[in-house]
Protein backbone atom coordinates (compact mmCIF):
# COMPACT_ATOMS: atom_id res chain seq x y z
CA UNK A 1 0.00 0.00 0.00
CA UNK A 2 1.56 3.60 0.96
CA UNK A 3 3.64 2.94 3.61
CA UNK A 4 6.98 1.44 2.83
CA UNK A 5 5.94 -2.23 3.83
CA UNK A 6 7.10 -2.76 7.59
CA UNK A 7 2.96 -2.47 8.72
CA UNK A 8 1.91 -5.35 6.53
CA UNK A 9 1.80 -9.20 6.26
CA UNK A 10 1.48 -11.73 3.66
CA UNK A 11 -2.55 -12.33 4.32
CA UNK A 12 -3.90 -9.20 5.62
CA UNK A 13 -7.55 -9.48 7.19
CA UNK A 14 -8.53 -5.82 6.44
CA UNK A 15 -6.82 -2.04 5.57
CA UNK A 16 -7.17 1.00 7.19
CA UNK A 17 -6.75 4.24 5.55
CA UNK A 18 -6.89 7.50 7.01
CA UNK A 19 -6.91 10.70 4.90
CA UNK A 20 -5.62 13.49 6.63
CA UNK A 21 -5.12 17.37 5.96
CA UNK A 22 -1.22 17.15 5.28
CA UNK A 23 0.38 14.57 3.72
CA UNK A 24 -0.44 11.75 1.40
CA UNK A 25 -2.64 9.00 2.92
CA UNK A 26 -1.20 6.37 5.74
CA UNK A 27 -2.36 2.66 5.38
CA UNK A 28 -2.31 -0.37 7.31
CA UNK A 29 -3.14 -3.90 7.24
CA UNK A 30 -4.82 -5.54 10.41
CA UNK A 31 -5.52 -8.98 11.30
CA UNK A 32 -8.28 -10.27 12.88
CA UNK A 33 -8.13 -12.25 15.80
CA UNK A 34 -9.83 -16.14 14.93
CA UNK A 35 -11.10 -16.39 18.37
CA UNK A 36 -13.06 -13.25 18.79
CA UNK A 37 -13.04 -10.56 14.93
CA UNK A 38 -11.38 -8.32 16.76
CA UNK A 39 -9.15 -6.47 14.25
CA UNK A 40 -6.17 -4.41 15.08
CA UNK A 41 -3.27 -2.69 13.02
CA UNK A 42 -0.27 -4.34 12.32
CA UNK A 43 2.98 -2.56 14.56
CA UNK A 44 6.15 -3.93 14.30
CA UNK A 45 8.00 -3.46 17.81
CA UNK A 46 4.41 -2.23 19.48
CA UNK A 47 5.57 -4.54 22.14
CA UNK A 48 2.06 -6.15 22.32
CA UNK A 49 2.09 -9.64 22.47
CA UNK A 50 -0.50 -11.76 20.66
CA UNK A 51 -0.65 -15.20 19.65
CA UNK A 52 -1.36 -17.71 17.36
CA UNK A 53 -3.96 -20.50 17.39
CA UNK A 54 -2.82 -24.09 16.19
CA UNK A 55 -6.01 -25.47 16.03
CA UNK A 56 -7.18 -22.77 14.45
CA UNK A 57 -4.16 -22.26 12.22
CA UNK A 58 -5.14 -18.33 12.75
CA UNK A 59 -4.08 -15.38 14.62
CA UNK A 60 -5.25 -14.38 18.34
CA UNK A 61 -5.72 -10.67 19.34
CA UNK A 62 -3.72 -11.66 22.41
CA UNK A 63 -6.67 -11.01 24.94
CA UNK A 64 -6.74 -13.50 27.79
CA UNK A 65 -9.57 -15.04 27.34
CA UNK A 66 -8.24 -15.78 23.41
CA UNK A 67 -5.02 -16.68 24.40
CA UNK A 68 -6.36 -19.17 27.35
CA UNK A 69 -8.76 -21.35 25.20
CA UNK A 70 -9.64 -22.69 21.51
CA UNK A 71 -13.23 -21.40 21.08
CA UNK A 72 -13.76 -20.30 17.47
CA UNK A 73 -16.19 -17.50 16.88
CA UNK A 74 -18.42 -19.67 14.78
CA UNK A 75 -17.96 -22.29 17.68
CA UNK A 76 -18.93 -19.13 20.56
CA UNK A 77 -21.88 -18.38 18.11
CA UNK A 78 -23.71 -21.58 18.01
CA UNK A 79 -23.15 -22.51 22.07
CA UNK A 80 -20.40 -25.12 21.40
CA UNK A 81 -18.11 -26.68 23.38
CA UNK A 82 -14.39 -25.12 23.58
CA UNK A 83 -11.82 -27.72 22.04
CA UNK B 1 -26.22 -12.15 -0.17
CA UNK B 2 -27.14 -8.58 -0.47
CA UNK B 3 -25.29 -5.27 1.05
CA UNK B 4 -26.46 -2.30 2.62
CA UNK B 5 -25.16 1.12 3.91
CA UNK B 6 -26.13 3.60 6.20
CA UNK B 7 -24.74 7.14 7.22
CA UNK B 8 -25.57 8.56 10.31
CA UNK B 9 -24.04 11.97 12.17
CA UNK B 10 -23.64 12.14 16.13
CA UNK B 11 -21.48 15.04 18.60
CA UNK B 12 -18.86 12.31 19.76
CA UNK B 13 -18.28 12.87 23.50
CA UNK B 14 -18.10 9.84 26.17
CA UNK B 15 -19.45 6.57 25.54
CA UNK B 16 -22.20 7.66 23.01
CA UNK B 17 -22.79 5.34 20.44
CA UNK B 18 -22.45 6.81 16.35
CA UNK B 19 -24.30 4.21 14.79
CA UNK B 20 -25.30 0.72 15.21
CA UNK B 21 -25.86 -2.18 13.56
CA UNK B 22 -28.82 -4.54 15.21
CA UNK B 23 -29.30 -8.35 13.57
CA UNK B 24 -32.80 -9.49 12.56
CA UNK B 25 -34.40 -11.86 14.27
CA UNK B 26 -33.26 -14.56 12.37
CA UNK B 27 -30.32 -12.84 9.92
CA UNK B 28 -27.16 -11.89 10.99
CA UNK B 29 -25.22 -8.81 9.63
CA UNK B 30 -21.51 -8.84 8.40
CA UNK B 31 -19.76 -5.26 8.73
CA UNK B 32 -17.15 -5.07 5.72
CA UNK B 33 -16.28 -1.06 5.79
CA UNK B 34 -16.56 1.95 8.14
CA UNK B 35 -15.73 5.27 7.38
CA UNK B 36 -15.39 7.99 10.02
CA UNK B 37 -15.12 11.80 9.50
CA UNK B 38 -16.56 15.15 10.56
CA UNK B 39 -18.70 17.70 9.02
CA UNK B 40 -18.02 20.31 12.22
CA UNK B 41 -15.24 23.14 11.06
CA UNK B 42 -11.38 21.71 11.07
CA UNK B 43 -10.08 21.39 14.13
CA UNK B 44 -7.71 19.60 16.30
CA UNK B 45 -9.91 17.56 18.47
CA UNK B 46 -8.96 13.43 19.01
CA UNK B 47 -11.91 11.27 19.42
CA UNK B 48 -11.54 7.59 20.55
CA UNK B 49 -14.16 5.12 18.74
CA UNK B 50 -14.36 1.55 19.30
CA UNK B 51 -16.44 -0.78 17.47
CA UNK B 52 -17.96 -3.14 20.10
CA UNK B 53 -20.88 -6.15 20.10
CA UNK B 54 -23.66 -5.10 21.93
CA UNK B 55 -26.32 -7.93 23.73
CA UNK B 56 -29.49 -5.41 24.43
CA UNK B 57 -30.31 -3.18 21.22
CA UNK B 58 -29.78 1.10 22.02
CA UNK B 59 -33.29 2.75 22.52
CA UNK B 60 -34.55 5.50 20.75
CA UNK B 61 -32.47 7.53 18.83
CA UNK B 62 -32.83 7.89 14.77
CA UNK B 63 -33.48 4.95 12.46
CA UNK B 64 -30.79 5.25 9.27
CA UNK B 65 -31.73 3.86 6.24
CA UNK B 66 -30.45 1.02 4.92
CA UNK B 67 -29.68 1.71 1.31
CA UNK B 68 -29.31 -1.66 -1.02
CA UNK B 69 -25.94 -1.48 -2.75
CA UNK B 70 -28.35 -2.53 -5.69
CA UNK B 71 -31.40 -1.44 -5.96
CA UNK B 72 -32.85 -4.29 -7.36
CA UNK B 73 -32.38 -6.03 -3.64
CA UNK B 74 -35.09 -6.36 -0.74
CA UNK B 75 -34.83 -4.36 2.11
CA UNK B 76 -32.61 -5.04 4.84
CA UNK B 77 -33.39 -7.45 7.81
CA UNK B 78 -31.15 -5.93 10.03
CA UNK B 79 -31.78 -2.13 11.36
CA UNK B 80 -29.28 0.34 11.79
CA UNK B 81 -29.48 2.98 14.56
CA UNK B 82 -28.10 6.29 15.01
CA UNK B 83 -27.71 7.94 17.98
CA UNK B 84 -27.73 9.42 20.42
CA UNK B 85 -29.90 7.07 22.34
CA UNK B 86 -30.39 5.46 25.13
CA UNK B 87 -27.66 2.99 25.19
CA UNK B 88 -26.75 -0.29 24.32
CA UNK B 89 -25.31 -2.86 26.26
CA UNK B 90 -21.96 -3.62 25.21
CA UNK B 91 -19.53 -6.39 25.53
CA UNK B 92 -16.05 -5.29 27.28
CA UNK B 93 -14.12 -5.73 24.76
CA UNK B 94 -13.64 -3.89 21.24
CA UNK B 95 -13.34 -5.11 17.75
CA UNK B 96 -11.71 -2.46 16.22
CA UNK B 97 -10.04 0.80 18.07
CA UNK B 98 -10.15 4.17 16.06
CA UNK B 99 -7.94 7.36 17.48
CA UNK B 100 -9.56 9.57 14.82
CA UNK B 101 -8.33 13.69 14.92
CA UNK B 102 -11.07 15.34 13.24
CA UNK B 103 -9.05 16.98 10.15
CA UNK B 104 -8.92 13.00 8.97
CA UNK B 105 -11.46 10.53 7.11
CA UNK B 106 -10.95 7.36 8.27
CA UNK B 107 -11.38 3.91 6.16
CA UNK B 108 -11.47 0.64 7.25
CA UNK B 109 -12.17 -2.08 4.98
CA UNK B 110 -12.35 -5.35 5.88
CA UNK B 111 -11.24 -8.65 3.07
CA UNK B 112 -13.81 -11.42 2.23
CA UNK B 113 -14.37 -13.15 5.17
CA UNK B 114 -12.91 -11.18 7.38
CA UNK B 115 -15.68 -8.79 8.15
CA UNK B 116 -16.98 -8.45 11.69
CA UNK B 117 -20.14 -10.54 11.96
CA UNK B 118 -23.06 -9.86 14.52
CA UNK B 119 -24.94 -12.89 16.05
CA UNK B 120 -28.44 -13.66 15.40
CA UNK B 121 -31.14 -11.93 17.32
CA UNK B 122 -32.10 -8.44 17.07
CA UNK B 123 -31.00 -7.27 20.52
CA UNK B 124 -27.51 -8.45 19.44
CA UNK B 125 -25.37 -6.16 17.29
CA UNK B 126 -22.08 -3.96 16.58
CA UNK B 127 -21.85 -0.37 17.67
CA UNK B 128 -19.17 2.27 16.55
CA UNK B 129 -18.95 4.73 20.04
CA UNK B 130 -17.18 7.23 20.58
CA UNK B 131 -15.70 6.40 24.09
CA UNK B 132 -13.77 9.51 24.47
CA UNK B 133 -13.29 13.23 23.01
CA UNK B 134 -11.77 16.14 23.10
CA UNK B 135 -14.79 17.93 22.16
CA UNK B 136 -18.07 17.27 20.50
CA UNK B 137 -17.66 17.50 16.93
CA UNK B 138 -19.83 16.12 15.21
CA UNK B 139 -18.89 12.68 13.53
CA UNK B 140 -20.23 10.91 10.30
CA UNK B 141 -20.20 7.35 9.99
CA UNK B 142 -21.22 5.49 7.10
CA UNK B 143 -21.46 1.68 8.00
CA UNK B 144 -21.40 -0.84 4.83
CA UNK B 145 -22.99 -4.47 5.47
CA UNK B 146 -24.15 -7.75 3.98
CA UNK B 147 -26.46 -9.88 5.05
Amino acid sequence: MFGDGKDTVRQPAGHIIVVGPEGPPVSYDTLQCVHCQAHWIIQPGSGRKRGWCLKCMGPLCGKADCMARCVPFEAKVHGEQPW
Amino acid sequence: MAAYQGVHRTPAGTNLTILALESGASVVGKIHQLIIGSVTAPADIATRLNALRHTTAGVGGTAAVEKPTDPQMPAASCNLRGGTMTEPTYEADFLLEMSVNQRATFTWNANPGKELRTTVGTANGIGVRSISSGGTPEIGCTLAFEE
